[in-house]
């Protein structure tokens, strides 16, 4: 019994410490609040560099690259790093077979993956988080339906769909976009849905509904805020596998075609010099892993922070 | 648990049927499946002759039964004939059959590999938590989650062919040419499968009966042997089921890589000679194994754990 007395104590104390503590110094904003916490871990603050430069190098690829990624030379080609030609050019990351300079190639190269990347958890989380809000609100036959479909794509192998549709349709941005996304909105759906299941029983949904709101203002205003920090989490999490989907795709000859760069695309150019030139496929690949694990770094920060009942999201 | 079963299995018809309406469909993407097939220098006779010889001038849902059931000499995809490959002049379903054997291997292979690094390594570094062994494999499920896995297994043929020659580069000869591509291609699952024994692990090490084991004096080894382990299993035998579902159908990249003559690259090669019906052919198998796969894991789920089928 004391010691309940005692804790209760404790915790007044506290509040009224607090409180003191409000009136005296300013509530730092949340942005700071976040800049904080991100210096606290360097793996996360490490992924939001990396993925800052990658993204500013895709955005402006002119102010990096230090030649024209398009520009052939047959008298320097398979030159290896540090090369430099006889006008005292230098290619620091080397040449590829025929005679571009990979650095450039590099830079150019995050384009697509970026535009992919993005492109493809925009349209996904789009159709993910229209399908869950209304699955999780109206609940009975609307969400078998919906659930239904969403455990019928999951059990669709997809990668041999998604490069069989692209290949019928055409590698375009587009249609990779489309075909990354015909899969992975199911994720965001189950995540919202079992959200807005728990959201709907909550006094403030009753109370909106009561006060006569109609059902597409309580998804927009009251459900839809409320479920945007997990979906940022799968969305930042999912934003690595789509760069790796879009990139095993340029591999294989399915992705944006030639001579636009991109990251697969050079490794499957590099595929044939593994014995003689081992930068050709060095380089893209570690930059496209650096990018990937900068964008997991963050997605498992975010995790940590916005939304902890989801440590144990494995999928 | 025997309704349980028939849902499972009504469940599994239903997504077959609509990967096959998907497979279907797939040629009428663009509105004309002859204008695909046919290669972009054929005359205008030769293609329309094409779509008559193939009924692609018949109406949609007539081809849609006699892709079924089956029309003239074919017999139907629901009998698996998907009709000749174009290339190979040979029934489609056969070519993809034939290279079941090599994917079967190399996943296999795969999740061996995972296996054997994931469930030692899930288990330490949940058991000695935070300890450097957890450390090391928590970086280690990182990577496995940001390597590209051909890009893994382009710079391991470098490093194991190229400079040191231990391995060979590529092939389906003997037991050497599958350590690389197993490697490779179970990277991802490790990462997984070690991430689920670790989380699975520390749930249950927290829970009341282990405590009441250790407190009666149990050996930490046998708490976590007899009592820990046992109780963690089922949440990673689902993994480990759904992972093997997913290297079937997910080794493409790889089987590219290391020129492993399996279902994958098959359907790389059909794609880029435009063979359609191999492509579907395979798409259509592999998602029936995967299917299968993931009906028997989640079975043996329910079995495990009388719990979900009465619920």
């Amino acid at each position: 019994m004391e010691v309940v007395k005692l804790s209760t104590e404790k915790t007044v104390n506290e509040d009224i410490v607090s409180e003191v503590n409000e009136d005296v110094i300013p509530e730092p904003s949340e942005f700071s609040l976040a800049i904080r916490e991100l210096l606290k871990r360097p793996p996360a603050l490490f992924g939001v560099f990396f993925i800052l430069l990658v993204i500013i190098m895709a955005i402006f690829p002119w102010l990096f690259s230090p030649h024209d990624p398009l520009e052939q030379s047959l008298i320097r080609h398979l030159k290896p790093p540090g090369f430099v030609d006889a006008d005292g050019k230098i290619f620091y990351l080397g040449t590829d077979q025929l005679g571009r300079d990979i650095l450039s190639r590099v830079i150019w190269g995050s384009r697509v993956s970026i535009a992919v990347g993005v492109a493809a958890v925009f349209v996904s989380g789009f159709i993910g988080i229209t399908t869950g809000l209304i699955a999780g609100y109206y609940g009975g036959k609307i969400d078998a339906i919906i659930s239904r479909i969403v455990d019928a794509t999951l059990a669709i192998p997809f990668v041999l769909l998604a490069i069989s549709i692209i290949a019928i349709l055409g590698a375009s941005l587009q249609n990779i976009v489309l075909a990354i996304a015909l899969r992975t909105w199911t994720v965001y759906t189950r995540v919202v849905r079992g959200e807005v299941f728990s959201l709907k029983e909550t006094d403030m949904i009753t109370g909106a509904r009561s006060a006569g709101c109609r059902t597409v203002r309580i998804m927009l205003v009251y459900l839809l805020p409320n479920v945007f920090s997990s979906t940022l989490v799968v969305g930042t999490i999912y934003l690595g596998r789509m760069i790796i989907i879009e990139a095993s795709f340029s591999f294989l000859g399915m992705g944006v075609p030639p001579p636009t760069p991109t990251w697969g695309g050079m490794l499957a150019f590099g595929r044939g010099y593994l014995d003689t030139a081992w930068w050709l496929t060095f380089f893209p690949g570690i930059v496209l892993t650096l990018t990937v694990l900068g964008v997991n770094l963050l997605g498992d920060w975010l995790r940590d922070v916005l939304d902890p009942r989801m440590k144990r999201l494995d999928d | 648990m025997r309704s349980y079963i028939v849902r499972g299995l009504l469940q599994s018809i239903v997504v077959v049927w609509i990967v096959l309406l998907i497979i279907f469909l797939m040629l009428h993407l663009t509105g004309d499946p002859a204008d695909v097939l046919m290669p972009p220098e054929a005359t205008n006779e030769e293609v329309d002759e094409f779509r008559k010889e193939m009924g692609f001038d018949r109406p949609l849902h007539e081809q849609y039964f006699s892709f079924l059931f089956g029309h003239k000499d074919n017999l139907g995809v629901l009998r698996g004939d998907f009709g000749k490959s174009f290339y190979h002049q040979e029934p489609a379903m056969g070519l993809v059959t034939e290279r079941i054997p090599a994917t079967l291997i190399l996943a296999v292979a795969a999740l061996f590999v995972g296996l054997i690094i994931a469930i030692p390594a899930g288990i330490l570094s949940a058991v000695f938590r935070k300890s450097w062994i957890d450390h090391f494999s928590s970086v280690l499920s990182m990577a496995g989650q940001s390597i590209p896995n051909f890009w893994l297994g382009l710079m391991l043929i470098i490093v194991f062919s190229e400079i040191l020659g231990w391995l060979p580069t590529s092939g389906y000869r003997g037991l050497s040419s599958i350590v690389l591509p197993a490697f490779t291609a179970g990277l991802y699952a490790t990462a997984r499968i070690m991430r689920m024994m670790r989380s699975t692990l520390l749930e249950v090490l927290s829970q009341d009966f282990i405590n009441t084991a250790r407190s009666k004096g149990i050996r930490e080894a046998v708490v976590i042997s007899r009592h820990a382990l046992k109780n963690a299993s089922i949440p990673v035998v689902t993994i480990i089921g759904l992972e093997l579902g997913g290297l079937l159908s997910g080794t493409v990249v790889v089987e590219v890589v290391f020129a492993w003559p399996g279902v994958g690259w098959l359907v790389v090669e059909a794609i880029q000679s435009n063979d359609y019906p191999v492509v579907q052919a395979a798409v259509a198998l592999l998602s029936f194994m995967f299917v299968g796969v993931n009906l028997a894991v989640d079975i043996f789920y329910a079995w495990l754990d009388p719990r979900i089928s009465y619920s």
